[in-house]
């Protein structure tokens, strides 16, 4: 299978420290891949220099066998660990001013994702639970190649959860891809096509969840902890 | 070219400029200025009259400094919008407001000269010189070389900041780093460029400022 994204020898160095080293792996359209590790591994920068929000020092980012150029850029969709919208202004505006930046919203599938939102309310003042609903509601509502998740799943309380989950699932398609930073291994496995393990800004490991439970008899959170330190299998 | 359109739109928006509040205060402002200044007529009425363009350059030198550091900022990157979109679209935004400002103290600096000719020559004794000097404030040139200014006023800060995210602390980078740098080059650039006429300085200060945020927006900003 030809692959969506290609990441080869990525590097990035911040104030003279290597923060990724020379990381390479690739994402199968239709499949969700957990990028999982511990604090400072390196995931938020991975999706950041994936985004186009950092230059990478060294290496290459293909999509479609491709480098991304600037007109590539909005198939790749990015969402960060705190929301982005403007925060001074209103739900209904923070929405329109998206609709200005990413034309093409599929607003269903965002009033699907995102529920009841107080539309009058500035961002500023929404819950961490709300602004995460909104923040993936518009994401989820783009028609990406590649949907980029930091921490989706971080403050919010297991319903949510739940919901943010199933409706990441959802949107996936045979010619989309979805990578997903997060801790919140438990949580997040039942949705997991593939696992991609980083430490200290190398990849560790980057395997089919399924390929763990069968070849190695695992589940990917008793990898985690295997590879990661914290458990005695 | 809708994305310079848009990009403009929603800074003015951003900033709470066109918010209705903000409107209602500024129209109340300006009926208190015109009372103030055909009732008391002081030393402290041209002053009065430019709060206005005052007002809104600040605020411009707020946003050139604040929009770097914001998240929609970093959301448009991730978009298909070539860097000089929205650098030139906020740009344009805040010389319309500035030049909003400059036409409001144009008009009450017109309105007002009359009783200022008549009454300051009488209660100062330097009165015909302060009113040749505000007569001096008046007309197209002078419009233009204020809003030109104020325009440059955005375009500065906007440039250093950029260059604050594009240096080598570019990750630790504040909006305090940039405007503590922002005074630093105000007080360079006076001391070089204060010998060179405005209509020379104005125009090469915008001209250099865009060009060199495009650029940094384009390749280097982090």
């Amino acid at each position: 299978m030809d692959s969506l994204l290609e990441v080869r020898g990525l590097c990035k160095y911040l104030d003279g420290q290597i923060v990724l080293g020379a990381c390479s792996f690739s994402l199968a359209p239709g499949h969700i891949t957990g990028l999982l590790g511990p604090n400072g591994a390196g995931k938020s920068t991975l999706l950041r220099t994936i985004a186009g929000l950092w230059r990478p020092d060294g290496g290459e980012i293909l999509l479609h066998g491709r480098p991304i150029s600037r007109r590539d850029r909005p198939k790749v969709a990015y969402m960060a660990d705190h929301t982005l919208l403007p925060r001074e202004l209103t739900v209904r505006q923070a929405v329109r001013w998206y609709r200005d930046l990413f034309p093409g919203l599929d607003l269903d599938r965002f009033r699907a994702v995102s529920g009841n939102l107080p539309e009058g309310e500035p961002v500023s003042r929404l819950s961490k639970g709300q602004a995460e609903r909104l923040d993936l509601g518009l994401l989820l509502a783009r028609d990406a190649d590649l949907y980029l998740l930091d921490e989706p799943l971080g403050g919010v309380d297991p319903v949510e959860r739940a919901k943010i989950l199933s409706a990441a699932a959802g949107v996936m398609e045979d010619h989309n891809a979805l990578l997903m930073a997060t801790h919140l291994v438990h949580d997040i496995e039942p949705i997991l096509d593939d696992v991609l393990f980083l430490r200290a800004g190398y990849v560790v490991l980057s395997a089919s969840a399924e390929g763990l439970r069968q070849r190695e008899g695992v589940s990917v959170e008793e990898k985690y902890m295997e590879v990661f330190g914290g458990g005695d299998r | 070219m809708k994305g310079l359109w848009n990009s403009a739109k929603w800074e003015l928006r951003e900033s709470g400029v066109l918010r209705g509040q903000t409107l209602f205060f500024l129209g109340l402002w300006l009926v208190y200025d015109f009372n103030a200044a055909a009732s008391w007529n002081g030393s402290g009425v041209p002053l009065l009259l430019s709060l206005h363009l005052l007002t809104f350059t600040s605020l411009a030198v707020y946003r050139g400094l604040k929009w770097p550091f914001t998240g929609s900022f970093d959301l448009e990157r991730t978009s298909d919008r070539p860097a000089w979109q929205p650098v030139l679209g906020r740009t344009l935004a805040w010389t319309v407001v500035i030049a909003v400002g400059a036409a409001l103290q144009q008009a009450a600096f017109r309105l007002c000269l009359n009783e200022m000719r008549d009454v300051w020559p009488r209660i100062y004794s330097d009165g015909d010189q302060r009113v040749a000097q505000l007569e001096s404030w008046t007309g197209w040139v002078p419009f233009l070389v204020i809003t030109g200014a104020g325009t440059a006023a955005y375009v500065l800060p906007l440039a250093v900041t950029l260059w604050c995210r594009s240096g080598r602390f570019r990750h630790r980078a504040t909006m305090a780093n940039a405007a503590v740098w922002l005074f630093a080059v105000v007080v360079l650039a006076y001391l070089v460029l204060r010998s060179i006429p405005l209509s020379i300085s104005i125009p090469a200060c915008i001209g250099i400022c865009l060009s060199v945020s495009i650029w940094l927006l384009a390749y280097k900003v982090e």
